[in-house]
């Protein structure tokens, strides 16, 4: 079974072979065979081994192959998707990609305490663009890439949702 | 008098760390909560619980009316506000004794008079603590200002009297750039903030974040508690803190605890409290302000001097005299917290609430855990987003830090990203092993943020677990909890032997 897996902007063609129910089995990865055995049963905080380590992680499954790992402190979003299915949607999506706009959007609910960059001005990427107050704290939203500020969609003192887009860039 | 029953007037770890105390000493607890909070640790854990109102702390955890309805419905004889939401308010602990309850705390008076910030220099200032110096007040037009800047003492700062923000402000160094800075100052803060008045203080370069705990009991005694460093700190958001601090020798802290103890005693101060200070590298410090309440990182006192800090805020507000005199207090071995938030060290700390979907906490030998948050926990946008206070005790700060990486490496959580690489980061930070280090620290040392790690395995094992979930869901069922042994130690063996 073949399958494509992205996380964080990477992607890897991962191969899955052999394997019962309950048995280890092979994952084949960047021309690397990597024997895996995952613990079964229990609840969100699991154990497996891989390749020659054992490590334990937290998982939460919202369906349709998107999982969050918990590993090392960190929480991964991780889409797995078979093979076939994941062509399929790299030709669908590649129509609505524009690589030339950028869109920062809110990352948290929050409200706009200060607008730090105005119309046409270029920016740096990590160049904070804009102060959102969430959770009694300031955060800065930086330009994920450099580019030149095409639009501002919110003004200070506006309340913004999760995923609003709040400046446009255009690179 | 003596105390039967407690409301605690907050939330999360530290509605908990109260409530345990109260257990230990045979005090009935009750404990509030808000739409959202229903559930929580802090709710199952108490005796009684009430209902407060909607999440908005200001229906909820700041609705001083609710809170008095809530003690003398529930017969409680006292209130412990913990940190944060009405801890520092007067006309809170005004309206506790107003309706007959003891305020487990200092006066109203009191915390009013150390909230005041020009009132709390007055009054350190007058014990000897010193003050950071500065002009008197406005530097006029006209004015000499090389004379006031060399009773100040170099480097010292220039700042727009009417302003924030870092605007119209100038570091200088050397009185040959005063004037300059000056001129350049007053022409920015005239630009933003439309009044080009000035004034001088000096700067400290790299100060560290050191603070006193003192406890003063109502017959006058008072005594500290030794001293935190909370250098490691963003935007005045501490992120971890310890006891010993690296830059305090014994002589220092018997001379700043004395200077500490001098305020408490001078302003008629009841319970615990904090002294914090700016110290710079050769020992000279300055007062900041006196918080008026347990701190978050009270928990580092505590371990270093065996001392249970709530249960003596207690005894002390039931009218004992304090148990312990300045000479019995034993500082032992070092101990180090780091705050656990809800927040994305990888984007700039940014909050990332959401639900806890799984979680594995740390213990073993010395770890301590202070937590308010469970698995199937939801870190709201309501309250602040820390998830938990990890502490570690060690012989020797160096042991401290190995305990805290390893109790860090066994956190496990699932479903929100927290601050637990940053702290991993920090606990293998050269600068931090060495202890030298100031408030300046995330600037200084870790500029360039955390190292995002390679989440090819995170793929690898959702990879594992999809095929998995596929294969059975294709497979025919089998008796539910039947499943193979597990020994993965035995299967690492046998899986190296088949590929040599």
């Amino acid at each position: 079974m073949k399958y494509r897996v992205t996380c964080e902007g990477s992607g890897w063609d991962i191969e899955v072979r052999g394997g019962g129910e309950d048995g280890p089995f092979e994952l084949q990865v960047d021309g690397e065979t990597i024997p895996v055995l995952l613990e079964r049963g229990g609840g969100a905080i699991r154990r497996l081994v891989l390749g020659d380590s054992q490590r334990e992680f937290g998982f939460q499954s919202s369906g349709e192959g998107n999982y969050h790992i918990g590993l090392d402190g960190n929480d991964y979003q991780v889409s797995v998707v078979d093979a076939r299915m994941a062509r399929f949607q790299q030709v669908s999506t590649q129509e609505d990609e524009d690589d030339s706009e950028c869109r920062v959007e809110a990352p948290i609910p929050g409200l706009v305490v200060r607008v730090d960059v105005g119309l046409q001005q270029t920016v740096e990427a990590g160049q904070c663009l804009l102060v959102l107050d969430a959770m009694k704290l300031e955060n800065e939203i930086v330009a994920s890439a450099a580019g030149r500020v095409e639009e501002i969609l919110v003004c200070e003192g506006d309340a913004v949702e999760k995923g609003q887009v709040l400046v446009r860039l255009s690179r | 008098m003596k105390i039967h029953k407690i409301l605690i007037a907050n939330r999360g770890e530290i509605a908990l760390r109260i409530i345990r105390s109260c257990r230990e000493m045979g005090i009935g607890s009750v404990a509030v909560y808000s739409d959202v909070d229903n559930g929580s640790p802090h709710v199952l854990a108490a005796d009684e619980a009430y209902r407060l109102g909607p999440a908005e702390s200001s229906a909820s955890y700041l609705d001083i009316e609710k809170l008095i309805a809530v003690a003398r419905k529930s017969g409680a004889d006292a209130i412990h506000p913990g940190y944060g939401f009405l801890a520092e308010n007067g006309d809170f602990a005004e309206a506790v004794i107003e309706a007959g309850l003891l305020f487990i705390g200092p006066s109203p008076e009191v915390i009013r008079r150390m909230g005041d910030k020009v009132a709390a220099r007055e009054a350190a200032s007058r014990c000897g603590m010193p003050i950071i110096p500065g002009s008197p007040g406005p530097l006029e037009e006209g004015e000499d200002p090389v004379g006031q800047a060399e009773s100040i003492g170099y480097p010292l700062l220039v700042k727009a009297a009417y302003g924030g923000g870092g605007k119209g402000m100038r570091v200088v160094r050397s009185p040959e750039d005063l004037e300059g800075a000056l001129r350049q100052a007053r022409g920015e803060a005239e630009g933003a903030f439309g009044d080009g008045t000035v004034y001088l203080e000096r700067f400290l370069e790299r100060p560290r974040h050191v603070e006193i705990q003192v406890f003063a009991d109502t017959h006058g005694n008072a005594i500290h508690l030794g001293e935190r460093d909370c250098s490691i700190q963003r935007r005045h958001q501490k992120l971890v803190e310890e006891s010993p601090s690296t830059a305090v020798t014994p002589e220092l802290r018997a001379s700043m605890g004395e200077v500490a103890v001098r305020l408490t005693q001078e302003v008629g101060y009841v319970g615990a409290g904090t002294i914090e200070l700016l110290l710079l590298p050769n020992g000279e410090y300055f007062f900041l302000e006196m918080n008026t309440r347990l701190q978050v990182e009270h928990a580092v006192t505590e371990m270093v001097t065996g001392i249970d800090l709530v249960a003596l805020q207690i005894q002390v507000a039931e009218g004992e005299s304090l148990p312990l005199t300045q000479d019995e207090i034993d500082f032992r071995g070092h101990a180090i917290e780091c705050r656990i938030y809800a927040e994305d060290p990888y984007q700039g700390f940014i909050p990332s609430p959401g639900r806890v979907e799984g979680m594995k906490r740390p213990d073993g030998p010395f770890v301590r855990i202070d937590s308010g948050v469970r698995q199937g926990s939801e870190v709201t946008m309501y309250y602040d987003p820390m998830i938990s206070k990890l502490i570690v005790w060690g012989r020797s700060r160096s042991e401290a830090i190995s305990r805290m990486r390893r109790a860090l490496s066994e956190y496990t959580l699932v479903g929100i990203q927290t601050s637990v690489p940053f702290h991993l980061a920090v606990m293998n930070h050269p600068d931090f092993i060495s202890g030298d280090v100031s408030i300046r620290f995330l600037e200084e040392s870790l500029v360039d943020g955390i190292e995002r790690p390679d989440p090819r395995e995170a793929a690898l094992i959702a990879v594992a677990l999809e095929h998995v979930r596929r294969s059975v869901a294709g497979a025919r069922t089998r008796n539910p909890g039947e499943s193979a042994s597990w020994n993965p130690w035995k299967m690492v063996h046998r899986m190296k032997g088949r590929r040599s």
